[in-house]
């Protein structure tokens, strides 16, 4: 599946995501960061909050429907530490949960990193019984090159990313442009994005095959796709230790895919709000 | 132009300087910035603020409040933030907007004396982890 749901999954469950290199871009425009961090060192922050989202994968979470909206408590973690170039970063609001990686370049505007992170998550019986019957698809890890140049409040960030992890054989590449804008002590933040997935990641995921055809999930060949997304939200230091955090997303899933019976919807939205401790 | 110290309140007010007030019990004199201090989400950003000054002295003047960077006094060769005539209290909002600490204090302008000063803390919430110089690096 793709990872936007399996991240609201995440988020909702609490599970944390770990990233890359010079600086995650959902993180970094969320702190109105304008360059990359290259030091050595690190934060952690933990956070409370309350998500509402409508998910388009079948059986996440379980029993869902089409357009079914689910509101949960969610906790936030975020984490980034840096050492000599290796870095490993965790913010489970962002588009890239888990990220491990090395900064090769960087300089002011520039940081060029190589990252790899857990891109699609597990499907099985044994993470959901709705998928009885289907053959397992396992979590895969993808590593490649990500370039991200900072100008002024807009930063630009592109993915080429290979598995690794010998699960698919597929590839993604993705480009994501964001702004933020401060007013007085308010951060607001856009995001537009955009991923490619090919045909080997596509199918694996949500593509059906013949031995594992039913006529719960009738044969589906997935043709490679977009995915795109648009964000807002907003960053409010309360103090030093404390930030309000909200954002509303919304993914827009290739209409291709939606012949998929793992695929209930062409959309999906999510709307969290957050109240988050930093260390 | 120099200013003249009135030495024992402000060894006082060095004593008292926490939180942005800032009292010289001796002379029943005060300086009352609240909020303290501004809170901005990254290093580096301009912080917003509005402050609510409050000055008390013994005596009658006419008095200047003045803003300099915190690791210097407010001089009369700084652009006063308001004046007083003939007072020996006031009361004054004003919007703060910048990067870092900085230090508010009250001249008497008959005589070019720092009655008090009082410092206006700047905090973030993440510091800037950046290094400017461009580098490559193996490893």
């Amino acid at each position: 599946m793709w990872t936007y749901p399996l991240r609201i999954f995440s988020f909702l469950m609490g599970v944390a995501s770990l990233q890359v290199a010079a600086g995650d871009l959902s993180s970094d425009i969320r702190k109105g960061a304008a360059g990359p961090d290259t030091g050595n060192g690190g934060y952690f922050e933990i956070g409370l909050g309350l998500a509402s989202y409508t998910n388009p994968f079948y059986g996440m979470p379980r029993g869902n429907e089409k357009g079914e909206v689910h509101t949960e408590v969610a906790v936030d973690i975020s984490a980034r530490y840096q050492y000599q170039g290796w870095f490993v970063e965790l913010f489970s609001q962002s588009l890239q949960q888990f990220t491990l990686g090395y900064n090769a370049y960087a300089d002011e505007h520039w940081a060029l990193d190589v990252v790899g992170s857990f891109e699609h998550n597990e499907i099985s019986e044994d993470v959901n019984k709705e998928y009885r019957g289907l053959k397992t698809r396992d979590p895969d890890f993808l590593m490649g090159p990500r370039a991200t140049a900072y100008f002024g409040n807009t930063i630009l960030q592109v993915h080429a990313l290979f598995d690794a992890s010998n699960t698919h054989n597929g590839e993604l590449y993705s480009i994501k442009l964001a702004r933020y804008w401060q007013k007085r002590n308010w951060n607001f933040h856009a995001i537009l994005g955009a991923t490619y997935r090919s045909e080997q990641i596509a199918d694996y995921y949500i593509g059906i095959d013949e031995d594992e055809a039913s006529d719960k999930f009738p044969q589906f060949d997935a043709n490679a796709g977009m995915v795109y997304v648009a964000e807002i939200g907003t960053t409010y230091p309360i103090n030093e230790r404390w930030v309000f955090r909200s954002f509303i997303r919304r993914v827009e899933v290739d209409s291709d895919a939606v012949g998929s019976p793992l695929v209930l919807d062409d959309h999906g939205e999510i709307f969290v709000t957050s109240i988050n401790y930093v260390f | 132009m120099t200013i003249r110290i009135i030495s024992k309140c402000l060894l006082a007010s060095y004593l008292l300087l926490i939180a942005g007030a800032v009292t010289c019990l001796e002379n029943k004199t005060e300086l009352l910035l609240n909020p303290s201090r501004c809170v901005a989400l990254h290093q580096g950003q301009v912080c917003y603020q509005t402050v609510k000054l409050h000055w008390k002295t013994p005596l009658v003047g006419n008095y200047c409040v003045y803003q300099s960077p915190k690791d210097q006094s407010p001089s009369t060769q700084d652009q006063p933030l308001n004046c007083w005539r003939n007072a020996a209290e006031g009361v004054f909002i004003f919007e703060f907007a910048g990067d870092s600490s900085t230090s508010i204090g009250l001249i008497n302008g008959d005589d070019n004396t720092l009655v008090l000063e009082a410092i206006f803390e700047v905090a973030w919430v993440y510091k800037s982890n950046s290094r400017r110089k461009s580098h490559w690096r193996i490893f």
